[in-house]
């Protein structure tokens, strides 16, 4: 069923906080839908494009590319935080779904868009994914190392390189981190991508903000990025490049 | 205070040689005019001349943008120098970065200067270096202010939802009389405290040291060193000296009883 994507007004924003709170400290299978049929919480906004209420994505990319799709050059949509708890709220299933009865509400960020500040901006669950498509509108497959992971649950990948927006949007960074850590075959995340240990996300991290000090790290290419990781990333490299798979912890 | 090694021997631009103006269109588009010069760091005698970028940032928002001023030999600012995801002009900070593009040093910083504050729509000089910067902020819930240590220095956020709005609650003296004690006692307990950063004589740059010197003038004594939590009524002490002459040289109290 498709419907005319809206904006929820400020009192749908506070009934959508008040759910989240209340949920966030007894959680429940409830669902916040019952916002969407109140008249006083959703307004229409003008030259809105009809969305599919009912489409489950496999994973963030596909949704990204799914809005990406619809909203085309609406770039204003993208500073309208009302209209992404409004699409939070059509799709809260995906983005907090019930498991083992309870639904698991996280910080508000991921539901209702901190504007204004990219280091919580990019951690909500639909709007963050679609600026990462979007920061590599050239070649968006580039994009989906930080897309791979169902829309509740970005995973540390993605976490660790939509941090910053230097590094989500550098062109050498992704490609490096896509080639280590996905599968290409799978489109997931390798076994020990989202660990802590030696050669993981967190630690790419750290050598790149020491590599940073010294490089400028946007007119690096792939190559020469990969060649500068130390012999801890050996490991996912090997595996990169169809090497024999040394165990991962 | 924070070092760094410099194994590539990485030339530091200096102040004089930046000057970077942030202007404001009357329907309150952000964007900058950058004037760099780089004729005395010796890149003429370079084969292959080094490519020159100006990065702006607010850390405190994790915002970033990213424009290309062509090379040493012939800089070139891009015609858009929008900063409209930046909002507003507070807390804007720049760096400028001279890459080599040779094929024997491919990505190395040659040079740069970090954390370059700009001339602010409406200035026409760098006023002195502040000890805090301000920002209308969005995600602070109900709180009406929030201090944010993740940049160059501290960044007072204000809630952009009070209603006289952030500018006249930062300026009203009343409301100042209110939050400059408390803001002034979390930062100074921050660095003593949390960041365990003492006095540092040859420390002029960081505001650390710009904030130490400015408590210990107004305590008359310089900061305690924070070791064990023993030391912790010494720091209060001391903390409690500087937020109070510094209220009693503000006249907080004074303004207080006028305005209410």
């Amino acid at each position: 069923m498709t419907m005319k994507l809206s904006a929820l007004t400020k009192e749908g924003v506070s009934r959508l906080n008040d759910f989240l709170h209340v949920q966030k400290s007894l959680p429940s299978s409830n669902s916040p839908s019952g916002i969407l049929e109140d008249a006083n919480c959703v307004e229409p906004i003008g030259d809105a494009p009809m969305i599919d209420e009912g489409r489950i994505f496999a994973n963030r990319f596909e949704f990204a590319q799914y809005m990406d799709s619809l909203l085309g050059s609406r770039t204003q949509l993208l500073m309208n935080a009302d209209v992404w708890a409004w699409l939070t709220v059509v799709y809260f299933d995906q983005v907090c779904p019930v498991v083992r009865g309870v639904r698991q509400v996280r910080d508000k960020a991921r539901y209702i868009p901190a504007l204004g500040n990219f280091r919580k901006l990019y951690r909500h669950l639909l709007l963050g994914p679609l600026h990462a498509y979007r920061a590599h509108g050239d070649a968006p497959e580039r994009a989906r190392v930080m897309l791979a992971g169902p829309l509740h649950s970005p995973g540390e990948l993605a976490e660790q390189l939509m941090a910053a927006q230097e590094r989500m949007t550098n062109r050498a960074v992704i490609d490096v981190a896509s080639t280590l850590y996905l599968d290409p075959r799978s489109g997931r995340p390798k076994p020990g991508a989202g660990g802590k240990l030696a050669g993981s996300p967190r630690r790419f991290v750290d050598v790149l903000n020491q590599l940073d000090l010294t490089y400028d790290l946007y007119s690096l290419s792939e190559s020469q990025l990969m060649a500068m990781l130390p012999m801890e990333f050996d490991r996912f490299r090997a595996k990169a490049r169809g090497g024999v798979d040394t165990p991962v912890v | 205070m924070p070092r760094r090694f410099n194994f590539t021997k990485r030339k530091r631009i200096r102040r004089k040689d930046i000057r970077i103006r942030i202007c404001q269109s009357t329907s309150g588009e952000l964007s900058f005019d950058a004037d760099l010069d780089l004729s005395s760091y010796g890149f003429e005698s370079l084969e292959v001349p080094p490519v020159v970028y100006v990065e702006a940032r607010r850390s405190a928002t994790s915002t970033w943008k990213r424009f290309p001023f062509g090379t040493t030999e012939k800089i070139s600012p891009p015609p858009d120098r929008s900063l409209a995801e930046f909002g507003v002009p507070n807390g804007v900070l720049f760096s400028v970065r001279v890459t080599s593009i040779s094929s024997e040093q491919p990505g190395v910083l040659l040079a740069e200067a970090d954390g370059v504050r700009p001339l602010m729509p409406g200035e026409t000089e760098l006023p002195a270096q502040p000890l805090i910067e301000h920002i209308p902020a969005k995600d602070l819930g109900s709180e009406l202010w929030r201090l944010d240590f993740s940049g160059e220095m501290p960044l007072l956020k204000i809630n952009d939802s009070v209603p006289m709005g952030p500018d006249q609650f930062l300026t009203d003296a009343t409301f100042r009389a209110l939050f400059a004690p408390a803001v002034m006692r979390q930062v100074l307990t921050r660095i003593i405290v949390i960041e365990q950063t003492g006095v540092d004589e040859d420390g002029d740059s960081d505001w650390q040291q710009r904030w130490l010197r400015f408590g210990s003038k107004l305590a008359g004594s310089n900061a305690p060193k924070y070791s064990t939590s023993d030391d912790l009524v010494d720091v209060e002490d001391w903390v409690d000296a500087a937020v109070e002459a510094f209220a009693e040289r503000a006249g907080l109290l004074r303004t207080f009883e006028s305005d209410a």
